[in-house]
């Protein structure tokens, strides 16, 4: 939790300046107090040193009295008298001061009463001695014995005033001892707090200088956001809006205006002023998502579409999204975006793709049409040639023969053709259907429809096993064949084909050939030979239709069978890779996804 | 959102209590309080109250001593039924007067003279015989307005109460004793 709160600026800083605001009172308070504890302190010292000038200027009093009294015991003049008569006046104005500002404890104030008292004895004592003098009874025992009284009295008032000079020293020191203690400890936990606060400060300050630096840097990428998405708004024809959920308002950005064809701002941006935009027949529906994103607060993808005051009927895609700030203030962010040019260029692909299957259909059945009914003429052409083979040679001239002949190469040429391309026409058919299927089969199969060429070239073939599979079964065996039968065609000579067919399950990422390819794993199957092979420059060429690197004397055949095969793996989302090396031989490698 | 409504609320509480605690602990008792040991001011001013007690307690105390003086000197000189009679009474009512005095000035650390003014009586005793009582009454009345106005500016001038009652108490008496003499001097002189 600590971290949360440090992590977020505004509390910490709050919380610093609290903590700041604290400690300055809390040193401003104590500042208060010792500094009132110091002038207490010195006060102390002060009303110390006058209960002790009172004291003693009592006592000087008493004593001038004393003396005073004494000389006129001695010379009898009463001059002698005035020190003991002003004397009572101002032990009273000593006193007076002393009540006020001698320590109030009930010691002291026994203590005064008690001085206060010998005073007053003192000053009978007086009287009664002057009164002996007076009469005439001086020297004699009473006399004596009341003036040696005087003698205790004083002795009794300077004990009492020393006692109380000692109770305001005591007291003195006690209070200095404490205000010291206190003293020693002020300054440190002073500066203590002062550095806290200063580090405090500190503290805050660079908080506040990075935070402030980060909200810089954050404007500028703001700015920099913020104009990137008007022109992004502007380009892609997108709009934004906000709905603040607690206050139920909105705001639309400029370019939303532009989206319904307005001036920016040209209205007040509310829900029912969007609401008029709105195609009248999308109205209920928009009005029930907008209905559920206030409940849910969310607002998934919408489509609608919007009349711009000119008429334009445009379609809009929207969306919004839930959005928490820091405060818990809830909005939804929205967008909307014109996807009118889309929906044409999409209907208008549509259009296009329905064409081209109306015409990839047409060609079809006419290929398909051409080839079964150019077949049913050339059928004639063969079997009267066949005829007059039989029936005729004998009449007709040798260059009539050689005429015969040739005619009949060319239709057999022909019907091989036209085989061949109803065979590329059934691949182009659009029931493809796939079914799992055992590729052993279906190269045995292939191998028996080519087994009299086999036995007649004493090939050898060998196949690994093949897996079970999900294919077109006529096509895949149309495949075998074709391989099959290429590669017995090109064979060399004077040496007997010898094809091999391999099988391997590879990663697209592990095999060279699968690099770009998306998909992940393939049933790999190579056909490999060693017949005549190709220049590998021809590598492509060769799949192509009617694309032959022999000519018809050396080797027959339509140049029609590769194009099929390339078909039939294209047909299965396959690759079909040819490898040839002239005099070597040929290898066929087919790529078929799981 | 609910931990930063709460942190907001403890700060807001933390700060009041922060400036409030800061503010009591603040002494603010200052010169105003006048029984503050060390308010100068103020301790001069009840010094010099105290004086002026002192020495108005003093000047009572001889007026009364005085009183009681001369009340001890009309015996054998005045045959007035009337005067002796009010002397009388002045004595008794002078000598709890001085007790009054003693025991407020012993609880006051105020110091009280024993003394008596000499020439009162001295003047008193110059007359003749034939004069004696009408002097005696002039005198005696003459003393109550001076210790009755000396009573009446000591109870303006205190804010004791022992003090304040003294004089109530004692002004009681002496107003009466006044009127008593002003009569007798008034009937018979």
């Amino acid at each position: 939790m600590i971290k949360r709160i440090i992590s977020k600026s505004a509390i910490f800083l709050r919380i610093i300046f609290l903590i700041s605001v604290f400690l300055i009172l809390l040193i401003g308070g104590f500042t208060y107090k010792h500094i009132s504890n110091l002038t207490n302190s010195s006060k102390l010292v002060v009303t110390t040193f006058k209960v002790n000038v009172e004291l003693e200027k009592v006592m000087s009093y008493l004593k001038d009295a004393e003396n005073g009294h004494r000389n006129y015991i001695l010379t009898k003049d009463t001059t002698h008298l005035e020190p003991y008569l002003t004397a009572r006046e101002k032990v009273n104005e000593s006193f007076a001061e002393l009540k006020e500002i001698a320590n109030h404890g009930p010691v002291q104030e026994e203590n005064l009463k008690t001085l206060s008292k010998y005073i007053d004895s003192l000053f009978r004592n007086f009287t009664q001695t002057s009164a002996f003098v007076e009469n005439g009874f001086a020297l004699t025992e009473e006399f004596k014995s009341n003036f040696f009284e005087e003698k205790i009295i004083m002795d009794s008032i300077r004990h009492k005033i020393s006692e109380m000079m000692d109770l305001e020293n005591r007291h003195l020191q006690e209070r200095q001892k404490q205000y010291q203690s206190n003293l020693e400890f002020t300054p440190l936990f002073l500066y203590l707090m002062l550095l806290l606060t200063l580090v405090l400060i500190i503290v805050s300050y660079s908080k506040i200088n990075n935070d402030f630096k980060n909200i810089k840097i954050i404007n500028n990428q703001l700015s920099i956001f913020k104009e990137a998405t008007i022109q992004l708004e502007t380009v892609g024809k997108h709009g934004n809006w906000v709905w603040y959920v607690e206050s139920n308002k909105y705001t639309f950005s400029d370019n939303l205006y532009r989206v319904l064809g307005e001036k920016p701002r040209a209205f007040e941006p509310t829900f029912e002023a969007f609401l008029e935009f709105v195609h009248p027949d999308d109205r209920k529906k928009f009005s029930a998502d907008v209905e559920r994103m206030m409940k849910e607060e969310d607002l998934p993808f919408t489509y609608y579409r919007i009349i711009k005051k000119d008429g334009t009927v445009k379609h809009i895609k929207g969306y919004g999204k839930l959005l928490i700030n820091n405060d818990g203030e809830k909005r939804i962010v929205g967008n909307i975006t014109d996807i009118s040019d889309e929906i044409e260029r999409f209907l208008e692909l549509e259009e296009r793709n329905l064409e081209l299957e109306k015409n990839n259909a047409e060609l079809s059945e006419f290929n398909y049409v051409a080839s079964h009914d150019l077949q049913e003429p050339l059928r004639k052409i063969q079997t009267f040639i066949s005829r007059l083979e039989d029936k005729e040679a004998k009449n007709l001239s040798a260059s009539g023969n050689q005429y015969l002949e040739r005619i009949k190469v060319s239709a057999t040429r022909m019907r091989l053709l036209i085989d061949d391309l109803l065979q590329f026409s059934r691949t182009n058919k659009p029931d493809k259907e796939f079914v799992l299927t055992n590729l052993n089969e279906l190269l045995e199969q292939a191998k028996q429809d080519v087994a009299e060429t086999i036995i007649e070239k004493q090939a050898i073939i060998t196949s690994d096993v093949l897996p079970t599979v999900s294919v077109i079964p006529f096509q895949v065996h149309q495949l075998f064949l074709n391989l099959l039968s290429n590669s017995l065609k090109y064979s060399k000579v004077a040496e007997a084909p010898v094809i091999k067919i391999t099988y391997e399950l590879v990663h697209s990422k592990d095999d060279i050939n699968l690099i770009n390819i998306p998909k992940n794993e393939y049933h790999k199957i190579t056909f490999s030979d060693n017949g005549i092979g190709f220049e590998q420059q021809y590598a492509n060429q060769i799949f192509e239709l009617f694309n032959r690197l022999h000519n018809k004397q050396e080797y027959s055949g339509t140049g029609v069978g590769l194009s099929i095969c390339k078909k039939i793996i294209d047909n299965h989302n396959g690759i079909i890779i040819a490898n040839g090396e002239p005099n070597i031989g040929a290898i066929f490698t087919i790529y078929l996804p799981i | 959102m609910i931990i930063n409504k709460n942190i907001k609320k403890q700060l807001t509480l933390t700060l009041i209590i922060s400036v409030g605690v800061s503010i009591f602990s603040c002494d603010f008792d200052r010169d105003e309080n006048e029984n503050n040991l060390y308010n100068n001011e103020a301790i001069n001013k009840r010094v010099q109250v105290n004086i002026e007690e002192a020495k108005i307690m003093s000047d009572i105390a001889i007026l009364n001593e005085t009183l009681i003086a001369m009340s001890d000197s009309v015996k054998g000189k005045s045959n007035n039924y009337h005067v002796k009679n009010i002397s009388n009474k002045l004595k008794k009512d002078n000598l709890k007067i001085k007790k009054s005095l003693n025991e407020l000035a012993e609880k006051k650390l105020i110091l009280l003279p024993n003394k008596i003014d000499e020439n009162e009586i001295l003047e008193l005793h110059e007359n003749e015989k034939a004069d004696f009582s009408e002097i005696y009454l002039k005198k005696i009345e003459a003393l109550l307005k001076n210790q009755i106005t000396q009573l009446e500016y000591l109870s303006n001038i205190t804010n004791d109460v022992d003090f304040k009652v003294l004089t109530v108490k004692i002004l009681v008496n002496l107003n009466y004793n006044l009127n008593q003499t002003q009569k007798i001097l008034k009937t018979n002189y």
